[in-house]
């Protein structure tokens, strides 16, 4: 069962700042993959790492605003907070899957985000099983209408 | 299009609990156009459901497949080993497919993972919205092109009520515009505002759900 | 105009009679109890020339109109009874209509009804079989062509007499509703569809509704129709301030909300404004009577009326 986050990196920003980390403990705790744009992410393919067994999912997109093709790092948020949305509504740790913002030379940054995402989910594995009781009661389906939402 | 959204996860999760092989099927034309139950969604469901067991230590083998649609009885043949195998499956078409696979497989248990909504339309990226109420007897040439039965809350035929303010619907004034505003600006814009002094009479309304189930025979193309 | 009695009720007389009528309003109990109507019965009586009994209003739960009208026209008051379109269909509606004029009800109001999502059963179906100028149209059809909606003669056998509701069709307009310019349209459609008379929302802003009874004058409809002008005492400065920011289509202006607002007993100048407007209101050409709806405030029409110079009530022959 593999031990390492899977961090998706936009190759214009976070994966250039994560090259530039030097401290062993953050590279060796990472399995890097390449994105050509963080909006390329996928719902379903953030769940697969999750299933096979990746203790958590981490996506390293351009700040806000700074997408070389505009909105790819909207989607990636979007699509993040779908998948958290899914996990919560499941009763499974949403802390699992964590997006951040990051320009090429945020290395400091991104080593932090590393360290900080490790520290919570061994928080998660440490402390006890969780019952079975799940929370939360709404699927990815977004907001309806006023239809049944008035009652 | 038929449009429907995924049911809450627990309620899933509660329907398939006893499963120990499930097929989780997909569907590709409405549901995948309202990003429901297409091929996608399979996957996603899947993957939630292989976590939230492992997690809950249910142990239930969740098999994946999509095919064109569930209304017609010809692409059930690509999946019907896959559905053999299985204890149950979980569909993911709408109201309209769950029940035909129950009929094409006889004696197999198919479970609905979405609530089907209403006949829509696309509006824009991501947004869905009614538009027909499938009343049996269409009356659009009165209204301008604008459906007084499906998108006025109240279906009213001489409309509007006294609840309509700023274009809004007053069972939601954020999200539901009043179907009479619609009307009466779609008509206006026609030239046509004059037609809507004219009284609509009763309605028959036994052409739709009110008369019952449904049913259409073509003789002619029966074989 | 009309002169000959189709129902013969009192508001009916009153009205054909070019008196200017006075009605107010009547919710029944949200229980079985009948004492809450003969209370409230009481303090009406004699100050008015019909009530309204409204129907489930908002969707909430309260006894049937025509049950608590029966009970109220036993404690001495005229009755209009209100029908909406949310909960019944035309079977249930057109069996109500004879059920009421059995009870010797005659004057009924026809609406189309709040949507349920208001009250406190939003989760039931709604029927909406008919809308508010389809259910005239039925009671115009029963009344005057003697007939069901069918087309069936309202007779209990070949061989046994027709014995029609004869009933004082009523109804409710909006001079302030969206959209504006389609209001006085929506009226003609009832005028047209056989309304006797009509009830108008409460009014604040008097500049909007003149403006709306001059296009009503232009179609010629203040002749073809009795409109009788709506007004709701204020009672406070937050129920001023309620109705202006919270339901739908109300505005009221300023200067009352001043005035609430300077006043030492609030309630008094609430009840000066609402006389004040009644004077202006028999002014205005077209304007036949004025509805009162002092909603839980019943005890205060009397003097309301008084003050308007409206007591006694006419006893038209």
């Amino acid at each position: 069962m593999a031990k390492k986050i899977i961090a998706f990196a936009c190759e214009n920003s976070g994966l250039k700042a994560i090259e530039a980390v030097t401290d062993p403990g953050v590279l060796g705790a990472v399995e890097l993959v390449r994105l050509p744009c963080s909006g390329k992410i996928e719902i379903g393919l953030v769940l697969k790492c999750l299933e096979e067994g990746y203790p958590g999912v981490l996506i390293l997109a351009c700040p806000i605003d700074n997408c070389k093709f505009t909105r790819g790092n909207r989607r990636a948020r979007n699509r993040v907070e779908s998948a958290r949305q899914i996990l919560r509504a499941a009763g499974l740790p949403e802390e699992r899957v964590h997006i951040d913002f990051v320009s090429s030379v945020d290395s400091h940054k991104v080593a932090e985000i590393v360290r900080s995402m490790q520290q919570r989910l061994a928080v998660r594995t440490a402390s006890a099983v969780r019952t079975a009781s799940a929370v939360g009661t709404t699927g990815p389906a977004g907001i309806e209408t006023g239809k049944g939402a008035k009652a | 299009m038929i449009t429907a959204v995924q049911k809450p996860f627990n309620e899933i999760h509660e329907m398939v609990r006893e499963c120990r092989n499930l097929l989780i099927l997909g569907c590709g034309t409405c549901v995948t156009v309202c990003m429901a139950g297409g091929e996608k969604e399979v996957g996603i469901l899947a993957s939630t459901l292989r976590l939230a067991n492992r997690e809950q230590k249910i142990s239930m083998k969740i098999a994946e497949a999509t095919i064109e649609r569930q209304c017609d009885r010809e692409f059930f043949d690509a999946v019907r080993d896959k559905v053999e195998a299985a204890d149950a499956v979980l569909s993911m078409a709408c109201g309209v497919g769950v029940q035909f696979a129950g009929e094409v497989f006889e004696g197999k248990r198919v479970f609905p993972a979405l609530n089907t909504k209403f006949y829509g339309t696309n509006e824009s990226v991501g947004v869905w919205s009614e538009r027909c109420a499938g009343c049996g007897s269409c009356v659009l040439d009165k209204f301008g092109g604008v459906c007084p039965i499906a998108r006025c809350s109240k279906s009213l035929l001489n409309g509007p009520c006294g609840g309509s303010q700023n274009g809004k619907c007053e069972v939601d004034q954020e999200r539901i515009d009043c179907g009479w505003q619609l009307i009466y600006d779609r008509m206006k814009s026609l030239g046509l505002l004059h037609l809507l002094e004219h009284n609509e009479p009763l309605k028959d309304w036994s052409t739709g759900r009110d008369g019952g189930p449904g049913k259409i025979v073509r003789e002619d193309m029966v074989l | 105009m009309q002169t000959e009695l189709r129902a013969d009720s009192n508001l009916e007389r009153i009205l054909t009679a070019g008196h200017f009528a006075v009605t107010a309003e009547l919710g029944p109990p949200k229980s079985a109890d009948v004492e809450v109507i003969k209370t409230k019965a009481g303090h009406l009586a004699g100050k008015v020339d019909a009530v309204n009994i409204t129907d489930n209003q908002t969707a909430i739960v309260r006894m049937s109109s025509i049950a608590a009208g029966a009970l109220a026209m036993q404690a001495g008051l005229e009755p209009v009874i209100q029908i909406t379109c949310r909960d019944r269909n035309r079977i249930a509606i057109q069996s109500d209509v004879l059920g009421a004029a059995a009870l010797g009800l005659r004057n009924i109001l026809c609406l189309t009804g709040d949507h349920q999502c208001f009250g406190n059963h939003a989760t039931t179906k709604n029927v909406y079989d008919m809308d508010s100028i389809q259910l005239i149209g039925v009671l115009k059809t029963m009344r005057d062509d003697k007939k069901f909606a069918c087309g069936d003669e309202i007779r209990n056998g070949k061989k046994e007499p027709i014995v029609e509701p004869r009933v004082y069709i009523g109804a409710a307009a909006n001079p302030f509703g969206d959209p504006f310019e389609y209001r006085v349209i929506r009226l003609a459609k009832k005028v047209n569809a056989g309304v006797d008379f009509v009830q108008t929302q409460c009014i604040y802003d008097m500049e909007r509704f003149e403006e709306w009874m001059r296009q009503v004058r232009e179609r010629g409809l203040h002749e073809k129709v009795r409109i009788l002008a709506g007004v709701t005492p204020l009672k406070s400065v937050g129920m001023a301030k309620y109705m202006r920011d919270s339901v739908a289509g109300l505005s009221v202006p300023e200067y009352y909300i001043e005035r609430l607002e300077k006043a030492e007993d609030k309630a008094a100048e609430g009840i000066k404004i609402c006389v004040e407007q009644i004077e202006r209101f028999r002014e205005i050409e077209g304007v036949a009577g004025v509805h009162i709806m002092a909603i839980e405030w019943e005890h205060r029409v009397a003097e309301i009326v008084e003050k308007a110079g409206l007591l006694p009530r006419p006893q038209a022959a």
